[in-house]
This record gives structure tokens, C-alpha cells and sequence, in this order.
């Protein structure tokens, strides 16, 4: 019984002791896109398990979007990414009270893509 | 030793005589028996009572396209020469049943059941005619996982034809528990025939979270398949991951680095560190004994926040590549995993302590919930649960894959069977695991952590098998056209143990139901997938 009691008092209370700060660095959390340096080469829709990644091109834009609703944080997309503009942050708090927050997107314009390739 | 198997297989083909059509190699550590329908019960009996195999998996596809036939596999392993010998009969689609192994051999037979669920092929003899996998009000002419089925067509409901014990004698009262449970569990339905408050009778019925994942995976790209097989569980995600890419790898015949091979071994410890000493804490929660629970659940927190930590996951998932793994380790994560071990390793030994010490904790588990040898053995009762009643497999040991052969261990056996035997397994592989980590950071090899899959050939069919914190999960693939999946078998751990419960019950008391299903811990949902 002492034992019990001695236990419980040296473990404390452990939402107070261990606090919660930030997820550690290596967590994989919300996808986001640095710049808009996207090639369009579909190397993260194709590869994405979850098919959240969408591309949808225009006349002289391409645009890319990501959605948190279907993501599941594996972390892929960014390592397929060719010219790494897609980052794993350890941004865990999703909630939102507007759904639209729940999608990135990200423009590139097709002039800049062209010299982008030209340049390769 | 290749000598002594070959010498070994050729005297099985002759002991068989003309029973075995033909015999071939599939892989280093397979060989394939073909036999006739009709021969099948005798061949699989002489397999499993002479030659002492166990039965691993068994296996329906429907291979009209491929050869104008459905198959079943009946896959024995032998861990003493570390191989496998597949029992292999077609079946011809205007005829599709076969005789039952089952009536010979019990832990036949949930898979007999589920292969007339799902493929329609009815084995006769069989001693229980109820459906398993799909429920009873699924019409009774639709069999999902034959290849003109399509993905998205709706079965009608129909009257249901489930069936339970009947109770002729007024003294036996019947108790329906769930599927919607008190607490947050996954969902089955327990109907005790209880005599006063002992249980004289349970009648388990599981499968309500079939989601036909298998169904789901064929045509699926293998890449993609890695993160359905990632989710088949949640709290043996990795082992079914490494199951998984193991088939993959075992067709495209590579052997990953030996780092891949070390990391995937210290990940799975991780992952049996964090479930067991859960375990251990949320059996006291079948006695209500409070202190027990949260320290459990407190270093299981720790471990968990270790896991996130080193893999990027609570659950280690994305741990595994097909070919390897994504996660490397630095020198500083070492330091933090040996930190952290150590400090769990004091708490975890002083938890133990009080509740081995506990008079009332320890008369509420021991005798309760004996599961017996001759049960566990004729089931093929796998994990913690067998090595608690005397039958010592561990898959780790017996047919090593990973590192495990690297790294010496030993496997804890008790004699009881009662849930103070499997709490005991699970404490000591705690202080195993703990010893293995240690050993597998201190001599962890430089290198690579992946290798490249060369394009896998049509058709071939290959085993992956891990030993989960709940016991052996064994994943049968068959690849299609284009690296796909062509058929994909998931027997996990669960799927062996369930069966065991009901006989492990029978004549405890109600109120001790929890606390037996507690020490058994199994999960539902890799069970019914
Ligand atoms: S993290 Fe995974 S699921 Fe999410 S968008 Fe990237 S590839 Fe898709
Ligand atoms: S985001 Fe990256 S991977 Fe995706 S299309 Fe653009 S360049 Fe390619």
C-alpha cells in the first residue's frame, strides 16, 4: 500500500510535469510549398498514396494544390519533388472553422516554366 | 543443411507416392505441392500430424484469367529446417468445392470459412456452415473477391442468416454484449450462455470492420499497396509494413542493406516496446487497479513520444520502403533512444514490481483464462499467447528475417496458460527488447538503407511474415501485370488467436471476460481487414 502511495506522489501529476510544447522536428506534419518554382512534372500527384495533390493547368499557368483533408502525412511528395518546393513542416494543428483553409495551392506561370527548362 | 532438405523433401514425395502430382521450388524457402481436390485432406493431415508442420496461412485465388482455375493454398511451415511446403490444388470453376481439412485439422477452419465467403468455394464436411467474414445479411450468391466483382457494386441486404448456440435449459441465461462496447473499443459481438455467472458459452462474432482491403489492393501499384498494408492496423502498423515489403522483396529475390536490415529490426522492438508495456498497464484496467493503468499508459507515452521522435510517427509509420527504409538514424538519436530506454527500463521494473506484489492483482489473474496446450496446438495459437501456454513460436527465431539473426535473444516460455503467464511473457520481452536495442545500436552497420526492386515478373506469389507484438502476421502476395497486386492474403496474428478466447473463457466468470480478453489483446481490425 505505502509503496502505491510513495509512487503516485514521486510521479506527480504529469500533464502539469511533462508539458506538451512542439512536435519534434523530424514529425511529419502539414505539407507546404516554398516557392512557386513548379515544373509541373506530376512526379508528386502520380506518387502521392492518397491523391491529395491535384494539378490543373491553364492557358500560361499551371496550378498545383494540396489538400489537408486527404493528406496523410506520409511525406513523399517532398521527396520526389524535382526542384524540392514542396516542405514537411512539424506543423501539426489543423483544425480550422473555414474548409477552404484546408487546401494550399501554388501558381506557376508557364513563361517561367519555359525558361526554367530552357535553362537545364 | 540444403542437403538434408532436399534428402527430407524427397523422402515426403516418396512417403506420398502418387498423391503429389508435382513438386517444384518456389523460392529458396518454398516448395509447392500439387495434389487433386481429393486428395487434399489426407495430404494436409499427413503434413501437419506426421511431419508435425504448423499451418502459417492458407490462401483461395480465383486464377480463372490466369489458368481457367480457382487455387488454394494450404502453406505449412517447418520451422526446424526453416522452410515451407505449400499444398496446392486447383479448382474447376463448374465445380467449386473441395473437400473440408478442416474436420481433421480446427485451425483450418475460420480460413475454409472465409474461402466460401469470399471466393464461393464450399468445402465440404465442414463442420460449422455459418458465413464468417461477411455477415449474414450479405446475399448468399455474391462472392467479392472473385475477379468479376466489381469494386463498387452495392450488395443488396438480405434476411439475415446468422445463427448462435441454442440453449435448450432454462438455467442458462444468455448475455449479448456489443458490438458497441462501453468503452472506446473496436466493435464485436460476445454472446455468453452463462449458468449463474460462469460462462458456460461464448459465441465470438467478429468481422464488423471488414473493409475488404484485400479487394481493395488488387490492381493497386505495390508502391501505393505499402501504405494500405501500413493500415491494415494501428497499432502493429509496422509489422505488417515490413510483411509487406518483405513479399515484395522475396519476388523481386533482393536482400536489403544490412543497415535497412538492422533498422527495421529496431523499429519493430520499438514497436513491441510501446504495445506491451501498454499491455501490461491496461490489464490492470481488468481489475480496476488505477495505479497500474497510468503508469502503463505514461511510459507507454514515452515510448510513443519516442517513437515521433526518431521515426516521425506515434505509430512508426513510414518507416518502411519497399527495398528498405526511409528513416535513418543519427549518432545523437542513439544517445536519445538509449537515454530514454534506460529510464523506462527503472519505471517499467518498478511497475511490475508492485503489481506482481499486488495480492489481490495476482489472485485476479492467476488461473484465470487458461488457455491449454492441446487447444493452443490444434488452433495454431501464435505470439504471446502461445509461448503462455507452453507452444514456443516465435517467428523472430524460427524462421529469422531482418536482423534477427544477428542478434542472440531469448524467447520466454510459460507453462500455465492463465492471463498472469501472458502478462509474464509480455514483461519479460519488455526487458528483451530493451537488451536487443542495446545490442542492435551498439553494432549497427554504415551503409546503404535501400536498395533499388528490379521489375517483378508476372504471377509469382512470395510470403512476408514479421512477428508483431501480437504473434506471427503472414502477408501472401501475388503480383500482376505492370507491378501490381494481383492477389494480396493478410493472416494476422488476431486472425489465428481469435478463435482461442471462447475455449480460454469457458468457466471463468462473466466479469473476469474482460480481463482474459485484455491479456490476449487482440485487435480487430487486421482480423477482419
Ligand atoms: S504528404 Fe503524402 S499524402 Fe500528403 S500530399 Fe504529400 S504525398 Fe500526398
Ligand atoms: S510540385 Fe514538384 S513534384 Fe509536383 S509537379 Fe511541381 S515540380 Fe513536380
Amino acid at each position: 500500500m505505502f509503496d502505491l502511495i510513495r509512487k503516485i506522489w514521486r510521479t506527480k501529476t504529469v500533464t502539469k510535469t511533462e508539458l506538451f510544447t512542439e512536435a519534434p522536428e523530424r514529425f511529419r506534419g502539414k505539407p507546404i510549398f516554398t516557392s512557386n518554382e513548379c515544373t509541373g512534372c506530376q512526379a508528386c500527384t502520380t506518387s502521392c498514396p492518397a491523391g491529395a495533390i491535384t494539378l490543373q493547368q491553364n492557358d500560361d499557368t499551371i496550378t498545383v494544390s494540396l489538400s489537408y483533408t486527404t493528406c496523410i502525412f506520409c511525406g513523399i511528395c517532398a521527396e520526389v519533388c524535382e526542384t524540392n518546393i514542396i516542405e514537411i513542416t512539424n506543423e501539426y494543428r489543423l483544425a480550422t472553422k473555414n474548409k477552404n483553409e484546408l487546401t494550399v495551392s501554388q501558381q506557376a506561370t508557364l513563361a517561367k516554366l519555359l525558361t526554367a527548362r530552357k535553362e537545364v | 543443411m540444403e542437403k538434408t532438405i532436399k534428402q527430407w523433401l524427397s523422402r515426403m514425395k516418396q512417403q506420398l507416392g502418387n498423391k503429389v502430382r508435382s513438386m517444384e521450388q518456389n523460392g529458396a524457402q518454398e516448395t509447392v505441392m500439387l495434389v487433386e481436390k481429393t486428395e487434399l485432406p489426407d495430404v494436409c493431415y499427413f503434413l501437419w500430424h506426421e511431419k508435425k508442420g504448423r499451418l502459417f496461412t492458407m490462401v483461395g485465388n480465383d486464377e480463372r484469367d490466369i489458368h481457367g482455375f480457382f487455387a488454394l493454398y494450404y502453406v505449412f511451415s517447418f520451422d526446424s529446417f526453416r522452410h515451407f511446403i505449400t499444398v496446392k490444388t486447383l479448382i474447376d470453376p463448374l465445380d467449386p468445392t473441395f473437400p473440408s481439412v478442416a474436420v481433421q485439422l480446427p485451425a483450418a477452419n475460420w480460413y475454409e470459412r472465409e474461402v466460401k465467403d469470399l471466393l464461393g468455394l464450399r468445402p465440404q464436411g465442414h463442420p460449422d456452415p455459418r458465413p464468417l467474414i461477411l455477415h449474414g445479411d450479405w446475399p448468399e450468391d455474391l462472392h467479392p473477391l472473385r475477379k468479376d466483382f466489381p469494386l463498387d457494386r452495392h450488395a443488396p441486404r438480405v434476411q439475415s442468416r446468422e445463427a448462435f448456440m441454442p440453449y435448450d435449459s432454462e438455467d442458462v441465461t444468455e448475455i449479448p454484449v456489443g458490438p458497441i462496447h462501453a468503452g472506446i473499443i473496436e466493435p464485436g459481438h460476445f454472446r455468453f450462455g452463462a449458468v449463474g455467472d460462469t460462462i458456460l458459452h461464448l459465441d465470438a462474432r467478429l468481422f464488423f470492420t471488414h473493409r475488404g482491403l484485400e479487394k481493395a489492393s488488387e490492381g493497386m501499384p505495390l508502391a501505393k499497396a505499402l501504405f494500405l498494408a501500413e493500415r491494415v492496423c494501428g497499432v502493429c502498423a509496422l509489422s505488417h509494413s515490413v510483411a509487406f515489403a518483405q513479399a515484395v522483396e522475396r519476388i523481386g529475390e533482393v536482400t536489403i542493406p544490412p543497415r535497412a536490415a538492422y533498422l527495421r529490426t529496431l523499429f519493430l522492438e520499438l514497436e513491441r516496446l510501446y504495445n506491451h508495456i501498454g499491455d501490461v498497464g491496461n490489464v490492470c484496467a481488468g481489475f480496476g487497479f488505477a495505479v497500474g493503468i497510468s503508469q502503463g499508459a505514461r511510459l507507454k507515452e514515452i515510448m510513443q513520444q519516442l517513437n515521433e521522435h526518431v521515426a516521425g510517427h506515434r505509430y512508426l509509420r513510414g518507416v518502411v520502403r519497399l527495398g528498405g527504409v526511409r528513416i535513418d538514424i543519427t549518432e545523437r538519436e542513439k544517445e536519445d533512444i538509449v537515454r530514454t530506454l534506460a529510464y523506462v527500463k527503472k519505471e517499467f521494473q518498478e511497475l511490475v514490481d508492485l503489481l506482481f506484489s499486488h495480492d489481490i492483482a495476482m489472485n485476479r489473474m492467476a488461473t484465470t483464462g487458461v488457455l491449454r496446450l492441446e487447444h493452443a496446438n490444434d488452433l495454431e495459437v501464435v505470439g504471446v499467447a502461445a509461448r503462455a501456454s507452453g507452444r514456443s513460436v516465435d517467428i523472430r527465431r524460427d524462421q529469422p528475417y531482418a536482423a534477427y539473426d544477428q542478434v542472440p535473444f531469448h524467447v520466454p516460455v510459460y507453462e500455465a496458460g492463465d492471463v498472469l503467464a501472458r502478462v509474464r511473457i509480455r514483461v519479460d520481452e519488455v526487458f528483451e527488447s530493451i537488451a536487443m536495442i542495446e545490442q542492435l545500436l551498439h553494432s549497427l552497420p554504415s551503409g546503404d538503407t535501400f536498395t533499388s526492386l528490379p521489375p517483378l515478373p508476372p504471377y509469382r506469389s512470395a510470403m512476408g511474415w514479421c512477428e508483431s507484438p501480437r504473434g506471427e502476421t503472414v502477408h501472401w502476395l501475388m503480383v500482376g501485370p505492370d507491378q501490381t497486386i494481383y492477389r494480396y492474403r493478410i493472416r494476422s496474428a488476431t486472425y489465428s488467436n481469435w478463435p482461442a478466447v471462447p475455449l480460454a473463457v469457458k468457466g471463468n466468470i462473466v466479469p473476469d471476460f474482460p480481463l482474459i480478453n485484455k491479456s490476449f489483446e487482440l485487435c480487430y481490425a487486421c482480423c477482419d481487414r
